[in-house]
This record gives C-alpha cells, sequence and structure tokens, in this order.
C-alpha cells in the first residue's frame, strides 16, 4: 500500500509489537492445533484447508493491521463466552442475561447495528463542527460495531448447529446475513483506510452507506432473521469464499461510489474545508475500485467453478451471473478509461456513482425483478 | 484494412466494445430467454414478439450478432496484447539507463544534493536500493559520472500480459464450448427411473429439443431424497451404474459432488416422478368405485355414466405448509425445524377431461389434515376456466371415515328421506297449524339446499333473522336426516362441505387410498471441451488482477558527477502520495551524505 502522509497514528508505533506480535501469533496457532487434532473426525479435507488458510490470512492481515488483534481475539472471547453460555441448548437464550440482552447472535447484530449509527452521528457532528474529538468517538463507535457484528456472524454459525446438526452452515446463505457481513466488511474497509490515509474526514460518508444497510437490514430482516436450513444447491465448501470475496467487492464499490460523490461536492466551500483534496479523492476511488476489481474477479471466478460442480456448467448466463458480468465490465472500462486514457475528474466521479448503481442491481435488484438460479437471496 | 485494424486496437474501441457488450447482456436479462412464441407473443403483442425475434433478442446469448461483439472484444484484446507484449517485455528488463540527465532532472520528483569531495556514494546508495526492494543496473556515463538506474515491481507489466491473455483464453474457451468455434460440446438432461437405463440424453433448443447420444449407458438403482426435521428438502442422491460395453462403474451422485466419466460430466440436478404405483377412490352418488394406475398414465372410467379419462399427474410425497397459527415473529425469534411449518402429508393432482376434451384439475391429500382443532380431508378442484384452484373440506368422523358426510349427502338427495325429516322436524312444534308450516318450510328448503347449497337460503329468505331461523331449521332437519347424534360441528361442517360440492359442481369425490413411490433422477449431462482453457484463463486472470493492482512500478535514477547527486524518481501511475515516498528517499539520501561527509567523520 501506498505511504499516506499519516499524521493521526504515527506517534503510536513505538510499543512493543515484537512481544504482542508473538503472543498473538502464538494464541492463533494454538487455537488452530487445538481445533485441527480436538475437532479431526468432524472435519474432511476442504475444511482443514479452509481452517489452515484462514488463519494464515488472519495471520497475515493481522501483522501487517495490528488492530485487527484485539478485534479477533475480543471476537473470539465474546463468541466462547456465548458458546459457553449456550450449554448446548438454544433456548438459553431466553433466560441467560448476557445472551438475551448482548451476545446471542441477534442481539450481538442489533448492538452492531446501533453502533454504525451511532458511529455515522458522531461521524458527522465531528465532520460538521471540525472537531477531531466527535470523529475520533466515531472511530470507537465503528470499531465496536465491528466486534459485535464479527461476534454476532461467530455466534450464528454456532446456533446454527445448535438447531440441528445437520442445519449448520456458515452465516453467509441468505439476504440477512449476507447484509451484516457486507455492513461489517464496508466498515472495516473504511477504518484501514482511514488508519492508513489518516482522515477521517470519509468516516461520515462511509458510514452513511454502511447506517443505509443496516437501516434496510433491520427493516427487511424483521421477518427473515430466521436460521434456516440449507437448500442442497448451497450445501459446498465454495460458500464460505465466493459470498465474502463478493462482498469484498461490493463494498468497496460502494465505497469507491461515495468518494465519488465526496469528489463532486468538493467544489463547494462549505465540503471543501471539510474534505481531502480533490487529488486525494480522485486517488481513493481509483483504489477502493481496484481492490473491489480484484476481488470482485475472484469471487466472479470462485462462482464460475462453483456453478460448473452444481449446475453442470462455468456459465449459464442466469441474470445473477449476467449481472455480475456487467459490473465487472462496467469497472473494466471504468480502469481502462481512467488508466489508459488518463481520464479524470467529474467523468470518473458520476461513472462511480453510476457503477454503484448497477452493483446494486447485481446485488438487490436481481433478487428483486428477476428470476433465475441464485434464487436463495429473495426478497 | 488498415484501418479496421487501427480500430480494433484502439483504447476507445475497447472501452466502447465493453460497454455494448454489458448493454448486450443486460437486453438478456431482463427480457426472459428462450420461452415458446407463444409466451411472448401473449405477452408483448404480435408485433413485438416478430421484432425481439427477429433480432434474436429472444435468445441472445446465442444471437450471432452477440457472439460477433464476443469475438470483437477477444479480438480487440488480441490486438492489444499483440501490439504490446514486445515493448512490455522489453520495459519489464530495462533500467531505462539511456536516460539523459537532462531529462531525468525534468521530472517531476527530482532533487539534487551537494557531495562532498570525490565521494559516490555508490556502495551506500546501492545497498540502499536493494533494501528498499529495488533491482539496479551501475553504469558509467559520458562525463564520467556514475549512474545507478533501478526499477521495482516488474510484476505489474506481467499482470497486464496475464490478465490480457487470461481474457483472450476465456473468450476461446467459452466459444468452443459455446459451439461457436468447434462442434461437439452439449449441455443436455437426462430423466432416467429407477431401474430403467438410458443412453440419450435431451437438449434444449429454442423451441425443440435434440437427442444427444451418450458414449455410455447409464443405469438408475436408486434415487433418494434427504429431508431436513421440518420436511424441507436436504439431499437429493442418485445411486447409478454406468455401462460402458463390458465395464461397468457404481457412482453416487450428488447436488453439488458431479462425477466425470470419459470426459462427460454427471450432475445431480433434478427429479421426477418414474412411475408410482397410486389406487385412489371415486365417489359418487353413494358408490364407491377403486380406480389404481401409475403416475403419468391415462385411466378410462365412466363418470356418472358418461365416459372420461382421468389423467394422473404428479404425486408429492411430502408437502410442507406454513402454519396457520403461527404468532408473528418476534425480532428476536429464532424459528427452529418445525416451528412454523409442517408436513401435511402425500397429495396426488390428477386431471378429469370429458368427452369433449374439456378437463379440469384436480389435488388431494392422503391424510386428514388439522385446521382449527378439527380434522379434514382436504379436495382442490379448478374447472378450466377458473383462476385458482378451490379446496373442499370434508369433515372427518372419529374413525377417520367420512361416513358423516356420505350419509348426509345421500339423505339430502333422497326425497323421501327429505319429506321424512321434514315431517320430523315439524312434529316437535305441537300446533297444528305451525306444524304444517313448518313442515313445508323444511321441504321447501331442505330440497332447496339439496340443489344449491347455502344458496337457496338468500333466496328464500327476506332478511337476515329468518335466514337465520331457516338456517336452524336446516341444521335441525340435517341432524334427523342422519336419524342419529352427529357431532353438532362435524354435521355443521358436512353441511359446510356439502354446499361446496354444489356450488363447486363437483362431478364426484375422490380419496387417496395409498400409493407405492417410484422415482426418476434428473440428471444433466455436459461435455464442455472448453472448460480447462477456461479454468487455465481464470487462474491467469486472478493472478494478473492481483499484480496489477497490488504491484506499482517505480524506477530510481541516482546519477553522481561532478560534486552533485541527482536523484530522480517515477511510477507508473501519478498519485498524491508519491510526493511522500519521493520525500523519504530525498532524506535518506541526504541522511547518507550527512554521515559519509567529513565534518561527519571526526
Amino acid at each position: 500500500m501506498l505511504a499516506y502522509p499519516n499524521p493521526i497514528y504515527a506517534g503510536r508505533r513505538q510499543t512493543p509489537r515484537l512481544i504482542r506480535n508473538g503472543l498473538f501469533l502464538a494464541i492463533l496457532a494454538g487455537a488452530t492445533c487445538y481445533a485441527l487434532l480436538h475437532y479431526a473426525a468432524q472435519m474432511d479435507m476442504f475444511d482443514n484447508v479452509i481452517l489452515i488458510a484462514g488463519a494464515i490470512g488472519l495471520a497475515v492481515m493481522a501483522l501487517s493491521w495490528t488492530v485487527l488483534q484485539p478485534l479477533s481475539l475480543g471476537a473470539a472471547a465474546l463468541s466462547l463466552a456465548a458458546i459457553g453460555l449456550y450449554r448446548g441448548q438454544l433456548d438459553s437464550a431466553d433466560h441467560v442475561f448476557l445472551l438475551k440482552y448482548f451476545l446471542s447472535s441477534q442481539c450481538a447484530i442489533m448492538w452492531m447495528g446501533l453502533s454504525y449509527w451511532g458511529a455515522t452521528v458522531l461521524y458527522a457532528l465531528g465532520w460538521l463542527r471540525r472537531a477531531t474529538s466527535w470523529m475520533r468517538l466515531g472511530t470507537r463507535a465503528a470499531w465496536a460495531g465491528s466486534l459485535f457484528g464479527l461476534t454476532g456472524l461467530l455466534v450464528r454459525w454456532f446456533e446454527s448447529y445448535l438447531m440441528g446438526a445437520d442445519v449448520g452452515h456458515i452465516p453467509v446463505s441468505n439476504l440477512y446475513e449476507v447484509f451484516v457481513l457486507f455492513s461489517f466488511l464496508t466498515t472495516m474497509l473504511y477504518l484501514h483506510l482511514e488508519q492508513h490515509f489518516g482522515s477521517r474526514q470519509l468516516g461520515l460518508f462511509a458510514m452513511l452507506m454502511v447506517s443505509a444497510a443496516v437501516a434496510f437490514m433491520f427493516k427487511y430482516g424483521m421477518g427473515a432473521h430466521e436460521i434456516q436450513p440449507l437448500i442442497p444447491a448451497l450445501k459446498s465448501y465454495w460458500m464460505k469464499i465466493h459470498v465474502p470475496a463478493n462482498f469484498i467487492g461490493y463494498g468497496a464499490f460502494s465505497m469507491a461510489a461515495m468518494f465519488g460523490a465526496a469528489w463532486l461536492l468538493a467544489d463547494r466551500p462549505f465540503f471543501a474545508s471539510r474534505l481531502p483534496s480533490r487529488a486525494w479523492l480522485d486517488e481513493l476511488s481509483y483504489k477502493a475500485i481496484a481492490l473491489g476489481f480484484v476481488f470482485f474477479t475472484i469471487a466472479a471466478i470462485l462462482g464460475a467453478l462453483w456453478a460448473a460442480e452444481a449446475w453442470g456448467g462455468y456459465w449459464s448466463w442466469d441474470p445473477k451471473e449476467t449481472w455480475a458480468l456487467i459490473v465487472w465490465l462496467n469497472y473494466a472500462a471504468w480502469l481502462h478509461a481512467r488508466l489508459v486514457k488518463n481520464v479524470r475528474g467529474a467523468l470518473l466521479a458520476w461513472w462511480s456513482l453510476a457503477g454503484f448503481v448497477i452493483t446494486l442491481f447485481a446485488f438487490l435488484g436481481v433478487n428483486m425483478f428477476l428470476s433465475g438460479l441464485h434464487s436463495y437471496g429473495s426478497l | 484494412m488498415k484501418s479496421l485494424l487501427d480500430l480494433l486496437r484502439s483504447m476507445r474501441f475497447a472501452i466502447a466494445i465493453l460497454a455494448v457488450v454489458a448493454v448486450a447482456a443486460t437486453t438478456g436479462s431482463i427480457l426472459e430467454q428462450s420461452q415458446p412464441a407463444v409466451t411472448y407473443v401473449g405477452r408483448y403483442g404480435e408485433f413485438w414478439a416478430d421484432f425481439f425475434m427477429l433480432c434474436g433478442l429472444t435468445d441472445v446469448y446465442h444471437a450471432w450478432w452477440f457472439i460477433t461483439l464476443l469475438a470483437f472484444m477477444a479480438a480487440s484484446t488480441t490486438l492489444c496484447l499483440w501490439q504490446r507484449t514486445p515493448a512490455m517485455l522489453r520495459d519489464m528488463r530495462s533500467y531505462r539507463e539511456q536516460k539523459s540527465i537532462a531529462s531525468l532532472r525534468k521530472l517531476e520528483y527530482s532533487a539534487e544534493f551537494d557531495l562532498p569531495a570525490d565521494q559516490t556514494l555508490q556502495p551506500g546508495l546501492a545497498s540502499y536500493l536493494t533494501a528498499e526492494g529495488y533491482h539496479y543496473k551501475h553504469v558509467f556515463t559520458h562525463g564520467g559520472g556514475s549512474l545507478l538506474a533501478a526499477r521495482a515491481g516488474a510484476a505489474r507489466r506481467l499482470g497486464y500480459l496475464l490478465v490480457h491473455g487470461a481474457m483472450v483464453l476465456i473468450c476461446v474457451g467459452g466459444l468452443v464450448d459455446g459451439n461457436v468455434l468447434l462442434h461437439g460440446s452439449y449441455r443436455a438432461s437426462m430423466t432416467i427411473p429407477e431401474g430403467g437405463t438410458g443412453n440419450v440424453a435431451l437438449v434444449q433448443q429454442g423451441d425443440h429439443v435434440l437427442e444427444q447420444p451418450l458414449p455410455f449407458s447409464i443405469r438408475l438403482k436408486k434415487f433418494r431424497i434427504e429431508h431436513y426435521a421440518n420436511g424441507q428438502p436436504k439431499d437429493f442422491a442418485s445411486d447409478i451404474e454406468i455401462i460402458d460395453g463390458q465395464h461397468t462403474e457404481d457412482v453416487t451422485l450428488q447436488v453439488n459432488h458431479p462425477y466425470t466419466y470419459r470426459g462427460v460430466t454427471l450432475f445431480q440436478s433434478g427429479f421426477a416422478d418414474g412411475g408410482s404405483k397410486i389406487s385412489l377412490r371415486m365417489l359418487s352418488n353413494g358408490v364407491s368405485n377403486a380406480i389404481s394406475g401409475a403416475v403419468g398414465a391415462d385411466l378410462p372410467l365412466l363418470l356418472n355414466g358418461e365416459p372420461a379419462t382421468l389423467e394422473l399427474s404428479e404425486l408429492r410425497a411430502v408437502n410442507v405448509f406454513d402454519k396457520d397459527d403461527v404468532p408473528g415473529k418476534a425480532w428476536n425469534s429464532r424459528g427452529k425445524p418445525g416451528d412454523h411449518t409442517r408436513d401435511v402429508g402425500p397429495s396426488l393432482a390428477f386431471r378429469l377431461r370429458d368427452k369433449q376434451g374439456q378437463s379440469d384439475e384436480w389435488n388431494i391429500f392422503q391424510r386428514r389434515i388439522e385446521i382449527g382443532g378439527a380434522g379434514y380431508l382436504l379436495i382442490g378442484h379448478r374447472a378450466a376456466l377458473e383462476p385458482a384452484m378451490r379446496y373442499l373440506r370434508l369433515p372427518v368422523d372419529v374413525d377417520g371415515s367420512i361416513a358423516t358426510y356420505t350419509r348426509l349427502a345421500q339423505a339430502l338427495n333422497d326425497p323421501k328421506a327429505r319429506a321424512a325429516a321434514a315431517v320430523a322436524v315439524a312434529s316437535k312444534a305441537g300446533d297444528k297449524r305451525l306444524e304444517d308450516t313448518l313442515r313445508m318450510t323444511a321441504g321447501v328448503l331442505l330440497e332447496g339446499f339439496s340443489r344449491e347449497g347455502f344458496r337457496t337460503l338468500t333466496r328464500n329468505a327476506p332478511d337476515a333473522s329468518v335466514g337465520r331461523l331457516y338456517m336452524q331449521l336446516i341444521e335441525r332437519a340435517a341432524t334427523l336426516l342422519l336419524k342419529d347424534d352427529a357431532d353438532p360441528r362435524v354435521l355443521r361442517d358436512a353441511l359446510a362441505a356439502y354446499s361446496d360440492t354444489v356450488e363447486m359442481r363437483l362431478p364426484a369425490l375422490f380419496a387417496f387410498d395409498s400409493f407405492a413411490q417410484v422415482n426418476a433422477t434428473g440428471l444433466q449431462v455436459t461435455h464442455a471441451p472448453g472448460a480447462l482453457l477456461v479454468y487455465l484463463g481464470c487462474a491467469l486472470l486472478a493472478m494478473g488482477v492481483i499484480c496489477m493492482v497490488f504491484v506499482r512500478e517505480r524506477r530510481i535514477w541516482l546519477h553522481s558527477a561532478g560534486g552533485k547527486l541527482l536523484l530522480a524518481f517515477s511510477a507508473n501511475r501519478n498519485n498524491p502520495g508519491l510526493q511522500a515516498e519521493f520525500d523519504r528517499h530525498a532524506a535518506a539520501v541526504a541522511g547518507m551524505i550527512r554521515d559519509e561527509s567529513p565534518t561527519n567523520m571526526r
């Protein structure tokens, strides 16, 4: 990644990182080995590979972005606490205080949503008053929301197994669950950018997008939050990687759109005094789209491989596939225009907003208006 | 020709073709594809249907113009690649050491330092470059100067080659599997009943179906469906035997677990009925006739003296319905399996076709179904022109039969029984004149009810209060028709059911007795020789995109001559972060000069 001018976090690098990193790696390695040895009977080769790859991925990410260490350990501790409190009974959520109000997945997800809304309000206050102290609170609230969100997803994963050994599955299988994932991933992408770029001025923009997602999730989720058993076509290890990769892409594209909007607003004095320079906004849009493009490409490839296994062909011109292709072609054209034709400015900003509309249609519109093989995320 | 080539390889064309393919793909996803012509005419009118079909919009992804677009995309990418690869490879290896000092000075990021006498700092700078991840080349320049030309991130250009090469591979593979470049790939389906053998699959092509012979035969030994606790299907699996001449192979196919044999891949895709044995009873005019046959068969029968055909269309062994008494879901409800849904047991759908060829649809359930605390037998019926299926609820007696209903229906259709019941109702009045009136009224009401159900009340009663009175009279008369103490609730339900039967004009009633299920498996059979190209392309694409986005190509030149050190820096993409990176390098170089300078040596 680039060397950003980074006034906020510059002073923090002197902590004794070696010990902390070492401790984190030791805990991670220990937990992975424990899982591999203790649950060997329940796991097949793919589970083992995914577990080990996941652990290595987390280690690499948490070494370069150390805040992930307390986040992942915190979420793990809360999830283990929830698992302990459940005592193997789903009904414990009705009478155990901590589960009933904090740790059961549905509660944790509610807290995630409330924290993200709170973060948006705090960022907005700080942004309007140009007060760093409020924005710093916004960052805290966003981190708290992410902790709750990750815990909620992990506990939900466990709860699905409490519903029946054959029901259990990773919580990325329906629209409600992927909205939680989307909110979490988009916030994490923003927080990463905030830390590396060293400015909280875009917090309001990114968290507005997340807040909208949370609002939709709450409204829609009121009837659809219950854990459902998987239909046969979804019972595949591909789901574990295809869906998250897709949502990193969606999250990055939606952030790019917000940065595009910020770019368009940045010529007014009111906004100009509260936003990074246009050159930076342009650069951040590019970075978001480039990152999204990488993950979206990988997700599409994983989807093709999965389709080849489940539907008998790597490509079926199913509406969801077709729209994924449209999204991909659109951003490919965007990148060509920027990188090769050196197009800059308003055109790209508007284009990234239009790209978001296309992405949104591919994500939601296809499920609402078109029918096809991808019918699990129906509204 | 030259101008065509120029157009094809221009970036403007490349961006345009990406956009055009995107728009074309959009039309295909919005207009439903590969439907029979009738559907389009029905939905959009004849003119538009003709227009769509003329333009190939009803099967966009196989239309010649869409394939041409894809071919153009592939051609444009190929030309770009062809044109740029040599320069790219050259650039990847080049250190650009020939760049003139004047042009280096003009770069956006350059700085000049004073060197202490006779110092070149060459070893220190070289190790700095290596530490920063740069490769460098050392050359002497004309004026007796020394130049370190360094580069990092050559993988970015490799990424470019990989991505564009991958797109060509994927397009070629896709065109092979789309039967454009070669013939022989297919995606077909076949249905095999349990115990049956098949060696021909069917390919749907627009309106018609083509036969695709397979190089081997498949025998279905057993088809299995597993269910979750709430009745929802969990997994479909087929135990099949592949028969290839003398060689046989036992294989189990499951959803998401295909099997490839001799380049042909078999997928579990669905299931169908393989001719399950059904036995049911037809009840008309108090006579019960047993009928039996297999699903898919047409059974001739006599319906109220008229010849008719019964076509058994579908057997469902499991019917999962939402429970009707579920409280609203709370924000934290969990909905364990079976909380909201229940399996109401097997059902049978059939059509009853009369001799004019008119048919109506039926759907009957085998087991009694609890509704509001009482048990009913459900019979669904939809006449030819009715929009939706209506369900008749027959009340079930304690012993599980529908005897109360059948006895009531028979008695209502028997004039003698009706007259007797009318007399019996009236006899309890005590007053002679009232008795006569009551007997007559009850007689008229019962006769009317037997013909047209509860409608007779609205026809005969002048107002609602009289209607209620008549209703009571019918209920009491019905009790007497049965000549015994029937459960009042069952009786009321039986009256309602009779009324519905009359209103729905059901020629007979049917009861679903038993069945022996025979399943058929639905398989997809594909042969995709282009798939390997596509997968290879996908792997290269993923690697290439990662290289292009995450690797930045950067160059540094350090030229020292005549007591001056020139630092110049450039990157493949200008961005506001470069200044900070350049400042870092400049500070490092300045630091080295300071450390090496004689003042520091003391």
